[in-house]
């Protein structure tokens, strides 16, 4: 019984390292909001489609804000009609686009 | 009855095909492996735009010992994308041979058919799933299915993360003696990988392995 309570602990904690390991990693030039966000394994399809661009420097996915944050390379830019069509193609909806530059 | 039934399927899959979307991302390719101590089952599928998907789908039955090559499409027919929940309409169909080792059909050929409808509903927290289909393999094998499914999350990870569900799945098979089955079983997935892992109440294993890339 105690091996099966020290097994659960163990998984449990291992669970919370996993949870707490996930922080907003780049601060970006555009945030975009989005619906639908909620399952990890789907949203996969979002960095796979970004990364295909060549203006795309980088993505992060927060499941928590519904946000996606996409850094552009240097000189590079994506016109909003085409960033939409990137995210309904990878199965979400835009709700907002916010460029910071 | 037989070729109308054929005429649905292909129509289900030439046409709504051009007005559904899929399962995955334009030139995404899926990998499922699915095994329930029934059937085994590998569909490997790749999603050309991003309103259907085409695919080769084989299947073992153990039961009924037949084997089923098909040509698969689903097509996601409607979603229904929230602020906290996403929601999910397919109609899945195939048409294909199968081969039987049984009996009085040993060795029988047939054309097959299959097609069935899938919704699910999910947030962070819950997941909801009904699926059925129908399989016509003339008089090798003809049998209606339908399954409801259950998640529950017992924490919320986020991007990257490994993601871990409580899971039961009720499967119903009304021709069957013993026509409901239940299998508790657990997801897990990070990245492009998900696994799940379950036993039924008859003693079945489940163990399925999907990879997207």
């Amino acid at each position: 019984m105690k091996r099966i309570k020290y097994l659960i602990a163990s998984i449990f904690l291992c669970l919370t390292f996993n949870v707490s390991a996930s922080e907003n990693k780049i601060s970006g030039d555009i945030h975009v909001s989005v619906n639908g966000l909620v399952c990890d394994f789907c949203a996969q399809a979002i960095s796979k489609v970004l990364y295909k661009e060549d203006a795309v420097e980088d993505v992060d996915v927060n499941m928590d804000k519904a946000m996606i944050t996409i850094n552009l390379k240097d000189g590079h830019d994506i016109d909003n009609n085409k960033l939409t069509k990137l995210i309904i193609d990878a199965g979400y909806n835009v709700e907002k686009i916010h460029r910071v530059k | 009855m037989r070729i109308t039934f054929y005429i649905i399927i292909i129509f289900g899959i030439f046409i709504n095909s051009s007005h559904a979307r899929p399962v995955s991302y334009p030139g995404g390719w899926t990998v499922m492996l699915k095994n329930d101590g029934h059937v085994n089952r590998i569909h490997t599928h790749l999603s050309p735009t991003h309103k259907y998907s085409v695919g080769f789908n084989a299947e073992y039955w153990h039961d009924e010992e037949f084997i089923l090559n098909s040509l698969q499409i689903n097509n996601l027919i409607k979603r229904w994308n929230k602020k906290n929940s996403q929601a999910n309409f397919y109609i899945k169909s195939g048409i294909g041979l199968s081969y039987s080792d049984k009996s009085k059909f040993d060795g029988e050929i047939k054309l097959t058919g299959f097609s069935g409808i899938s919704f699910d509903w999910e947030d962070r927290s819950y997941f909801l799933k009904y699926q059925n289909r129908y399989t016509e393999a003339g008089d090798i094998y003809n049998a209606f299915s339908q399954s409801i499914t259950f998640g529950l999350a017992p924490y919320i990870g986020d991007f990257g993360d490994l993601h871990t569900w409580f899971m039961i799945n009720i499967k119903h098979q009304p021709e069957k003696d013993n026509n409901y089955e239940i299998t508790p079983f657990m997801r897990f997935f990070k990245s492009v990988h998900l696994l799940e892992i379950g036993l039924n109440d008859k003693g079945k294993f489940l163990y399925n392995y999907i990879i997207r890339f």
